[in-house]
């Protein structure tokens, strides 16, 4: 094992660690904790496995390993981004829906205590 | 409830000219009306209390889209068969809402639009706002075939159909061409009719230089992607 195998894998697993941490202290939800578990369990899984990477990358033809990573690392943070703001865009949406409904609770509460101090 | 019409007025930070545009409203005895206060940090939320004017304050504000679309759910809850949108500026005259009702009824349309450029009337806008009607005119005609001369008026009544429809989905943001190619596109009839502006009572228009630039642009992105997908 060289000595970047030995940086890469201490990295990936701190990771590791800080995502089990926040799912510990309940600050990721479920289905999220399941994810962010499952991709730094990956991460530490190619860690380990980067000399065999090296030998795949040769095998389908990447001259240059970094290159592959980087490209799937993009992909993959590309498409976490997508799906986030498509989160949030349907939270969003949700809060208008709630914001309009207190405001028709507000009115409709305003409106009972007029009748009642009038009674 | 006393009609069968609502009156949907949207305020953000409107206390200069709100109480003047509430009166000349009372005049109108048959209509309902009912304030829409968009989260207003100024004194409109306390000018409403205080005159006893029927208004739904919104606990934080959610622009334009989400003020008027608050509006149109409440007429939908309300059984309303018409609902008509009237700007708090005072811009959009209380005098032409017999018209636009009587017009409304007769054509049987499910959109009418009151328009400053239908017949020749005294509204004068600056240049770009010109250009930008124009532009928007010729957009609506191009993606959805209508022919409307005043696109980004506001001063518009709409059947119950519409109001369902709003209640379920309305733009978040310059909303106002947006839905004329959504109705338009899927079958739903928009006129107009004349109407007559006057200049603002008080407050600012809420569109500044930088802000009609990314209005053309996303009012015809949108318009393109949500009428044709």
């Amino acid at each position: 094992m060289d000595h970047i195998q030995f940086i890469v894998i201490i990295a990936a697993f701190s990771f590791f660690i800080h995502v089990v941490f926040l799912t510990s202290k309940n600050k990721l939800t479920d289905k999220y904790a399941f994810m962010w578990l499952s991709f730094s369990t990956i991460g530490v899984l190619m860690a380990i496995a980067l000399p065999f990477l090296n030998q795949f990358a040769n095998w389908i033809g990447v001259a240059y390993l970094p290159s592959l990573i980087f490209l799937l690392a993009f992909l993959v943070v590309l498409t976490l981004l997508i799906y986030h703001t498509q989160l949030l865009s349907r939270q969003e949406q949700r809060i208008k829906t709630l914001i309009q409904e207190v405001a028709f609770l507000q009115k409709e509460v305003q409106e009972q205590r007029k009748e009642e101090d009038h009674s | 409830m006393k009609s069968n019409i609502l009156i949907i007025i949207p305020a953000f930070n409107e206390e200069q000219a709100i109480i003047h545009t509430v009166n000349q409203l009372k005049t109108f005895d048959d209509y309902d009306y009912i304030v829409i206060n968009d989260g207003s940090t100024d004194q409109t939320a306390h000018i409403l209390q205080q005159h006893h004017i029927p208004h739904i304050s919104l606990p934080v504000n959610l622009g334009i889209g989400g003020a008027v679309q608050t509006g149109y759910r409440y007429a939908q809850r309300n059984g309303y068969d018409y609902a008509i949108q009237l700007d708090a500026d005072g811009q959009h005259n209380p005098d032409d809402l017999y018209h636009l009702v009587s017009e409304m009824k007769s054509r049987n349309v499910d959109m009418l639009i009151g328009s400053r450029f239908f017949e020749k009337t005294n509204y004068k806008g600056s240049l770009s706002r010109r250009f930008g009607i124009l532009y928007f005119n010729y957009l609506l005609r191009l993606i959805a075939r209508v022919n409307i001369t005043d696109p980004t008026s506001g001063y518009r009544i709409v059947n119950r159909r519409v109001i369902e429809w709003f209640a379920q989905d309305y733009p978040v943001d310059y909303p106002e061409v947006e839905v004329i190619a959504k109705l338009a596109r899927k079958g739903y009839t928009v006129e107009e009719t004349k109407v007559e502006m006057n200049a603002r009572q008080g407050g600012e228009s809420s569109i500044t230089a930088l802000k009609s630039i990314y209005y053309m642009f996303k009012v015809t992105f949108f318009a393109l992607i949500r009428s044709y997908l």
